[in-house]
């Protein structure tokens, strides 16, 4: 007989105000070998009960009635494994999250309710078995998702500390965003002179393998030994010879320019081109789509002319080490590379909201312009080489009003603060006036948020320059007939409605997450959370894991945030990733599927249905336990031999009884 | 009401001010916390302290130029005591009526205010003398102790920089 010992938490009073602890004790004490109640069962003093108790022999299976699993099974474990019995001997009834909580209103249900979710729990904990964890060897490898400053950060602490690291980013340059910017507040420094340093570090350290304009296509495995599939866009340039000159760029004819994406089309770029003055690797690439074919010459085709002389098309003749050929028949879909990583660090960054959502304020007229455009304005690698001109006609502006708020702190559309533009205004106003004192500058704000060291200080600095906050939504701007344009505002701190007309306007539209890590996002299985983020384990005590083992997140793809705080998180998330694969090897819970080979028909149904190709059917179901989930879909095998380990059909079947019954 | 702001008509009032004397006026947050001691907003004018402060900010002249909120002043001091951000509102409320009197903007309150000097050596005036008879209360008193006194008074208002604005009483 196996012998119960129920531990009932009261969670100060967050259990014991609604559900009786009493009537509990009470219940129980005749149906388990052992009950007893703690005020925080999560305590060291609770923790050495339990222990001692198993130690003891008094009891052998172990429930908790307290709070969500997710929160202190790993810490009740660990009571159970120091007494020398297995850890998996244990369960837990949720009777905080899942009772107290949700019940406070009505005690006595919440009581008789508590009963049953404790009594599921007794009646599975019957059934379990020991078990051991799983061992695995580990792939002393990352694979870091995004090169910019998260990602670039977190690839050299790997670097530094001995891991070797894969860089895949998906734009043909490394540097992400903020090498677009000029300036970083709070300290007004170079933005360029932060990440290009940085940029050239990653690409001279041995131990990180760079690989630009590429994307993940997949990812198998589990934590320890993930095995990852990467596409390499073709760039149609032999990058070995590429020396980065940019002739080709400039031959390239306007027919085949579009939008550049580096100026966040406020400039325009040909097909052939190099994303910027800083790119690293400072290699051209070839646009397929853009490309007019020169001399009606096609990609992968030869052309010659009459008289015999082979036909070089513009960016052919000027490239002087001849790294482009486009005779030579390239595949279009890239190249794929297959490697193994321990671990995998998402770092892949945000995107702004176009300002074509916003009609209210005239997104049409090309003198509203969202503030990463802005940025390009104010760089000196941008279309206006830093002077502060509109793109439209070419003059200077006689006065700019910025817009806070655009998309954010607005249910339609994204109810979070985005919380760096704020800073990000005053630093684009304090710019501004610092480079042309006589523009005059207006920012339209909800409030000023300014949380932090150093930056209530940048703030009141704005204020001091004579750039005018204005407290108030802006509820819509109107075209004038001369181009200029009038804001219609109201100003709280007086009270009164406000015009402003001004010739420039810069919306400082949400942050979000871009499509395109949504889309990495359900190829690798991370949780999107309700802001549109990618969700971390835990807010406060797991802040830069994410849901799942093994994959970490670094930068704004998990929430708005500002250099520095993105910098911390991808720091401690290469932390956390040493931390893990700094072992021979890796401790994994045994909740996998497992073959009763005597029940297998090798029918091959498993097989078919297993999303993770976990499953391999010869003469009976083979189980790969490193790429096993324990999802349990092939635990609807027909025969029954499948089970996936603590929670077998007879487990699962004594907890429904028990609830019901 | 409305206010409109065009760059071409605006002045910097800032400098304007900071120059009369109310330097701490572009620090000022808007936080309120001298309109919550100041008896001036307690009386009901329509644009004490920090609104004015805002409209300095703003470069609205007109309304800086015709309110009377800086003439109610009583110079309690309780606003320096409160400020966050060291603005000293009462220099800024002192900038501001210099800054009407340097465009000619008196205001009837600082005509009035100068004229009780005049008459009776004190800035305070008193509308209704006979509901001080009625209660029994003297009648209100010259600060000069005789009539000489009070010429020199007048003698030094009249040979002053105010003497100059026309609101001396003839």
């Amino acid at each position: 007989m196996v012998k119960i010992g129920l531990y009932i938490c009261h969670c100060g009073r967050n259990i014991a105000d609604v559900v009786d602890v009493k009537n509990l004790i009470e219940y129980f004490k005749d149906k388990v070998n052992v009950v007893r109640d703690h005020l925080f069962m999560c305590s060291e003093p609770a923790w050495e009960m339990i222990r001692s108790d198993v130690a003891s022999k008094l009891v052998d299976r172990v429930v908790i009635a307290a709070c969500s699993p997710q929160n202190h099974e790993k810490f009740f474990r660990s009571a159970l494994e120091t007494a020398g019995l297995s850890k998996y001997l244990l369960e837990i009834a949720n009777i905080r999250e899942q009772c107290s909580w949700v019940h406070g209103k009505n005690k006595e249900e919440a009581t008789e309710k508590a009963k049953r979710l404790i009594k599921a729990a007794i009646s599975k904990v019957k059934t379990l078995k020991p078990l051991e964890d799983l061992k695995f060897e580990v792939e002393r490898s990352v694979l870091v998702i995004g090169g910019g400053i998260a990602g670039m950060t977190a690839s050299l602490d790997l670097a530094k500390m001995g891991f070797k690291v894969y860089l895949v980013e998906k734009e043909p340059s490394i540097g992400g965003k903020l090498i677009k910017f000029d300036k970083i507040f709070p300290l007004n420094d170079c933005a360029s002179c932060v990440v290009s340093s940085l940029m050239a570090e990653v690409a001279n350290n041995p131990m990180i393998e760079l690989i630009t304009y590429a994307e993940v296509e997949e990812v198998n495995g589990s934590f320890g030994n993930f095995n990852v599939k990467v596409r390499k866009k073709q760039t149609y340039v032999d990058w070995e010879k590429c020396i980065g000159c940019g002739a080709c760029t400039t031959v390239c004819p306007p027919k085949a320019w579009k939008p550049n994406e580096f100026d966040e089309g406020l400039s325009k770029r040909a097909a052939m081109y190099i994303v910027s003055p800083q790119a690293v690797p400072k290699k051209a690439v070839h646009d397929p789509e853009l490309c007019v074919n020169c001399g009606k010459k096609k990609l992968g085709t030869r052309r010659f002319l009459r008289g015999g002389k082979e036909y070089l098309t513009p960016c052919e003749k000027a490239c002087p080490t001849k790294a482009i050929d486009r005779s030579k028949s390239w595949n279009p879909k890239g190249e794929i590379l297959n490697f193994n990583v321990g671990a995998i660090i998402v770092a892949t960054g945000y995107k702004v909201m176009e300002k074509e959502t916003f009609k209210e304020y005239a997104s049409h007229s090309p003198n509203v312009i969202t503030a990463l455009q802005f940025e390009r304005i104010l760089s000196p690698t941008g279309p206006t080489s830093g002077k502060i001109l509109r793109i439209s006609d070419g003059k200077k502006p006689k006065a700019i009003s910025f817009i806070s708020c655009v998309g954010s702190r607005d249910v339609r559309y994204h109810t979070y603060c985005s919380k760096v533009c704020c800073l990000y205004l005053l630093k684009q106003a304090r710019l501004v006036k610092e480079r042309e004192p006589d523009i005059d500058v207006y920012i339209h704000v909800i409030d000023v948020r300014a949380p932090g060291k150093d930056l209530e200080e940048y703030y009141i600095e704005a204020r001091r320059m004579g750039i005018g906050i204005i407290r108030g939504k802006v509820g819509g701007i109107e075209e004038l007939p001369n181009g200029r344009l009038r804001i219609l505002g109201f100003d709280a701190d007086l009270g009164m409605p406000i015009e402003v007309e001004v010739d420039l306007v810069v919306l400082a539209t949400a942050i979000e997450l871009p499509e395109d890590s949504r889309e990495l996002a359900r190829k690798i299985g991370l949780t999107v959370d309700p802001s549109g983020f990618l969700k971390e384990d835990h807010p406060k005590l797991r802040p830069v894991e994410s849901t799942l083992t093994g994959i970490f997140l670094a930068g704004c793809c998990q929430g708005p945030k500002d250099v520095s705080e993105t910098v911390a998180q991808a720091k401690a998330a290469a932390a956390s990733v040493a931390s893990l694969l700094n072992k021979e090897e890796i401790q994994v819970e045994p909740f996998i599927a497992k073959v009763n080979e005597e029940a297998c028909t090798a029918c091959g149904i498993c097989e078919n249905v297993c999303p993770f190709n976990a499953i391999k059917v010869k003469e009976v179901a083979i189980v790969d336990e490193r790429s096993c989930k324990g999802c349990g879909i092939c635990a609807s095998c027909p025969a029954k031999a499948i089970d996936i380990q603590g929670y077998s059909a007879e487990s699962i079947t004594a907890e429904i009884e028990a609830l019901v019954g | 009401m409305k206010y409109v702001v065009r760059v071409e008509k605006k002045k910097n009032l800032v400098k304007v001010i900071s120059d009369l004397g109310g330097e701490g006026v572009s620090k000022c947050i808007q936080c309120g916390s001298c309109m919550s001691v100041c008896p001036v907003t307690l009386i009901g004018f329509d644009h004490p302290n920090k609104k004015l402060f805002k409209f300095v900010q703003m470069g609205e002249e007109e309304v800086l130029l015709s309110d009377p909120s800086p003439w109610a002043c009583v110079a309690c001091g309780r606003c320096i005591e409160v400020c966050t951000q060291d603005v000293n509102p009462f220099s800024v409320y002192f900038a501001l009526r210099r800054f009407q009197v340097k465009g000619f903007r008196i205001h009837p309150l600082a005509r009035e205010a100068v004229g009780s000097i005049y008459e009776s050596g004190h800035a305070i005036f008193v509308e209704n003398e006979v509901e001080r008879e009625k209660f029994g209360l003297p009648k209100v008193s010259s600060a000069a102790r005789s009539e000489k006194d009070l010429e020199e008074i007048r003698e030094i208002l009249k040979s002053s920089a105010i003497s100059d604005l026309g609101i001396l009483p003839r």
